[in-house]
């Protein structure tokens, strides 16, 4: 034995350097007592590269799993759905209340496990987590959608973009290379993020193949071909039948691909190269809205979000900085709803610069 | 699995004749040799980069930072999951099962349990990496923030306030 005394040495502590690797796979709630430990934890228990890495854990145990957000004021629950579920759903926590007049929808694309809804009568704006089942009320009217319908401008390396509330500001983001291999033709080509990279799925009508491409680090990696995909041999999910093949999540625990065409899902292992079709009722109402959530893996988890929104109601909502990302870790501001606001584009965008004022 | 450095040598020649399976030494700080299956040591991501370097197959690797009852447990991982096949749903559900006793037996020790985990991160083996800092985050979660302060054995240096200030944050929603 190199060290026979560590086995004895009952004061032995846990290496720091796995602190992040633990903490990451601690429930956001936990994660959340702990920032009180010390300064130096306080900081390293909030950093993006942290919420992003406690994100990517997120539903190690149980596969990927869609959040579906509600569709019409009839809607009382924000729903998930997993593979394994097949035609169930299970709830996550009420339509936030006030909401219930008039027609709700997300509004644009989720962020980091934060979704944003709008209650178009009621003109208000709640960002939800609901992988914690929280929702706020936001302080004031989200920054700034840009106005498609205006041309953008690129200048010094940067699209910008006019906003439809002018006063508000002008959007500007940066562009990036797509996969050199991308074709320039008419099929889908969508953007999707599995297991924390930016990846580029295009079906090819003629082929009847997707390839998925994934930038390997950061903004300035190389892409890299991730799958391609003979989507031939399973007919409903052919791009001559299915509008489009969008790539959902990857499963952390083995890497098979959850593909949405629209009306069926399917999990695509890439040793085997098969495809495993789940059914779900009524998906097509709700199909890529889904996003990619947290799994707390309590049963308790829906009783507890009754009881938070419940205690939600009574207090008049709080104000939208205390919502966290990823079940737990940071507050939120007006850039972070701008970013949520953002997402819906489906070009080559990457991130904003200058997204409220 | 464990044999003398001359013995590993010339098990290790007679593998590598073997079209296929070769095999591989690996080396403690202590200096006693493991000789483990090619398929064994590529669990390791470090192990891997070097052999597909065309590294130093034939003198082994030598581990100065494992020791040998860390590597012994450490190699135990690699071989069942780098020697069997996990296709099928069976096969799967035996992995899942060596896994569970794997981590029962050494989350009864914890020093021991923090050395695999640090061979784990130094030789990059993704699945026991993750199999220990799950057992390690499953064991804290329940505690305390002074019971885990304890544990990794932290000074506490909050101010009254600003403990106040995280709290109230976290209280909201």
């Amino acid at each position: 034995m190199a060290s026979p005394e560590s086995s004895s040495a009952p004061a032995r502590h846990i290496p720091d350097e796995f602190v992040e690797d633990i903490f990451a796979r601690m429930p956001a709630r936990s994660v959340l007592r702990c920032r009180c430990l010390s300064r130096a934890w306080a900081a390293a228990l909030s950093t993006d590269a942290f919420v992003d890495h406690h994100l990517r854990l997120a539903n190690r145990r149980g596969g990927p799993k869609l959040c579906i957000p509600p569709r019409s004021a009839s809607a009382d629950a924000i729903n998930a759905w997993s593979p394994e579920a097949e035609t169930t759903t299970a709830p996550l926590m009420a339509v936030p209340h006030g909401t219930r007049n008039g027609r709700i929808i997300p509004y644009g694309r989720p962020y980091r496990g934060l979704l944003l809804l709008r209650a178009i009568f009621a003109r208000l704006y709640f960002v939800c987590n609901p992988s914690a089942g929280e929702v706020a009320l936001t302080a004031s009217r989200p920054p700034i959608p840009a106005d498609v319908g205006v041309p953008p401008v690129h200048v010094g390396g940067k699209m910008h973009w006019m906003g439809e509330q002018r006063r508000l500001g002008i959007l500007v983001f940066d562009t990036m290379p797509a996969p050199p291999a991308l074709p320039d033709d008419a099929g889908g080509a969508v953007l999707a993020a599995l297991a924390g990279k930016l990846c580029v799925a295009h079906s090819c009508r003629e082929t009847e193949t997707m390839s998925i491409w994934a930038k390997s680090a950061g903004d300035e990696g190389e892409w890299e071909t991730l799958h391609v995909i003979d989507l031939a041999r399973w007919p409903a999910f052919s791009p001559r039948a299915a509008e489009l093949v969008v790539p959902m999540a990857v499963d952390c625990r083995d890497g098979r691909v959850l593909l949405d065409a629209g009306k069926a899902l399917g999990y695509y292992d890439a040793r085997s190269t098969t495809l495993e079709t789940k059914r779900v009722a009524k998906i097509y109402l709700y199909r890529r809205m889904g996003m990619e959530m947290r799994d707390q893996g309590s049963a308790a988890r829906s009783r507890a979000a009754s009881a938070r929104h419940r205690r939600s109601r009574t207090q008049c909502l709080a104000p939208a900085r205390h919502i966290h990302a990823t079940g737990a870790v940071r507050g939120i501001d007006r850039s972070r709803i701008a970013v949520l606001r953002d997402r819906r584009f489906r070009g080559m965008v990457v991130r904003d610069r200058d997204g409220s004022t | 699995m464990a044999t003398g450095s001359g013995a590993a040598a010339a098990a290790a020649d007679a593998e590598e004749k073997e079209s296929g399976s070769r095999m591989i030494t690996l080396t403690s700080n202590e200096g006693k040799a493991f000789v483990v299956t090619e398929a064994s040591a590529r669990q390791s991501a470090t192990i891997r980069s070097m052999v597909d370097d065309g590294g130093c197959v034939d003198k082994g690797f030598p581990l100065p930072n494992v020791d040998s009852k860390t590597l012994a447990r450490v190699i135990q991982y690699c071989d069942e999951h780098g020697n069997k096949e996990a296709h099928t749903v069976d096969e799967r559900a035996a992995l899942a099962k060596f896994d569970k006793d794997f981590i029962a037996e050494l989350d009864a020790d914890k020093a021991f349990l923090y050395d695999v985990t640090m061979a784990a991160n130094y030789l990059h083996i993704q699945g026991l990496f993750a199999l220990t800092t799950q057992c390690i985050a499953d064991t804290i979660k329940g505690k305390t923030p002074e019971e885990i302060r304890t544990a990794f054995g932290i000074e506490y240096d909050l101010t009254a306030q600003d403990e106040e200030e995280i709290k109230e944050e976290d209280t909201h929603a």
